[in-house]
């Protein structure tokens, strides 16, 4: 019907006849959640910025092949993952490390903001510091609020893998954190 | 009931877990002290977590895919690249070449006894193998050994 907006499912199809506006749409729906995830797992905003681009390249070549057998964002996020994982060991190889997340300057006068600020680097410093398959099941997990079995489908990993990696992971966590100033305990 | 396990602890203080079993994890973390304890502790994680806020609106990237995107179909349009066009040949002649090879390869093992007169020894022998004997069969055709696994030539050398 004239006037509804279409699915995901709908705009590979028009994409996949040409229509570069569905390609349009498509990034425009889900751009934010894309360079969040490549940038929570990447930890740099140029990297994010990188696998974002990269992400909806391959999108659009692939849509003339493209089966909706899953969500479109599940199909999404597997891209996503794996071109950060990607990124990851290129950098691995090369010794660049990802880790080097710099703490900003408080300048705020307000201590509020100034405090917000400091734990969100806190949070952010050690969720950078875990294992790399944890991290990604975390930030899938806790940010972008996929279940155990979305998650499963997005990595390619199995379901008791994915459960395992998120108790470590939050195991982890809390022990970071309950060391720090801003107590989880 | 005994104690939460990890995951479905991690769930429930998230909000993920599904009724009827939301109701009996509550009851049991209301009745428990430990699960309740790490419940708590877990809850508070999470909303530790929850404020690392990010803010992907000022890393809009819409335009630079866009304009690869064109840029990709414009050269799909054009055609494949030389590259491309190169390895299909690659193929298509590496094709060519094995059947030329097979074809004269067959042409010598046929021409050659047609050229030296000699046919092929598969009927030379028409002696009864020893092993369709004990099986009780007829040597019904010289050119059965092709679908037995012996020659019966090699057989009768054998014997």
């Amino acid at each position: 019907m004239a006037g509804d907006i279409p699915n995901d499912t709908e705009l590979m199809t028009r994409l996949a006849a040409g229509d570069m506006a569905a390609l349009g749409e498509l990034v425009q729906r889900h751009q934010e959640r894309v360079l969040e995830l490549a940038f929570r797992t990447l930890g740099k905003w140029d990297l994010a910025e990188d696998v974002a681009q990269e992400a909806f390249l391959r999108v659009h070549r692939a849509a003339g092949n493209y089966k909706p057998k899953a969500r479109f964002t599940t199909w999404l996020y597997r891209i996503v993952v794996n071109l950060c994982l990607d990124e990851k060991r290129r950098r691995a190889r090369n010794g660049t490390s990802l880790e080097d997340v710099t703490v900003e300057a408080q300048t705020e006068p307000n201590g509020d903001i100034a405090e917000k600020k400091e734990i969100a680097q806190l949070v952010r410093g050690a969720v950078n510091g875990l294992p790399e398959r944890q991290r990604v099941a975390l930030v899938l997990h806790r940010y972008e609020g996929l279940s155990h079995g979305q998650i499963a489908e997005a990595t390619g990993w199995t379901g008791s893998a994915v459960e395992s990696l998120l108790v470590r992971a939050y195991a982890n966590l809390r022990e970071k954190l309950s060391k720090m100033k801003y107590s989880v305990e | 009931m005994k104690h939460l396990d990890e995951i479905e602890l991690i769930e429930f203080a998230a909000g993920n877990l599904a009724e009827p079993r939301a109701a009996e994890v509550r009851e049991h973390v209301a009745a428990c002290r430990e699960c309740s304890r790490r419940v708590q502790e877990m809850g508070k994680l999470w909303d530790t977590l929850g404020r690392w806020n990010v803010e992907p609106a000022e890393h809009d990237v819409a335009d630079r895919i866009t304009a690869l995107a064109h840029e990709n179909r414009a050269e799909s349009v054009r055609g494949p690249s030389i590259f491309v066009l190169r390895k299909k040949f690659l193929m298509q002649a590496l094709r060519l070449a094995a059947s030329v090879l097979i074809a004269v390869g067959l042409g010598h093992k046929l021409g050659e006894s047609s050229v030296t007169g000699k046919k092929p020894q598969i009927a030379s022998s028409q002696e009864k193998p020893e092993y369709l004997a004990a099986l009780g069969l007829e040597w019904s055709s010289g050119l059965a050994w092709l679908v037995l696994e012996d020659n019966p030539d090699e057989m009768g050398g054998e014997q």
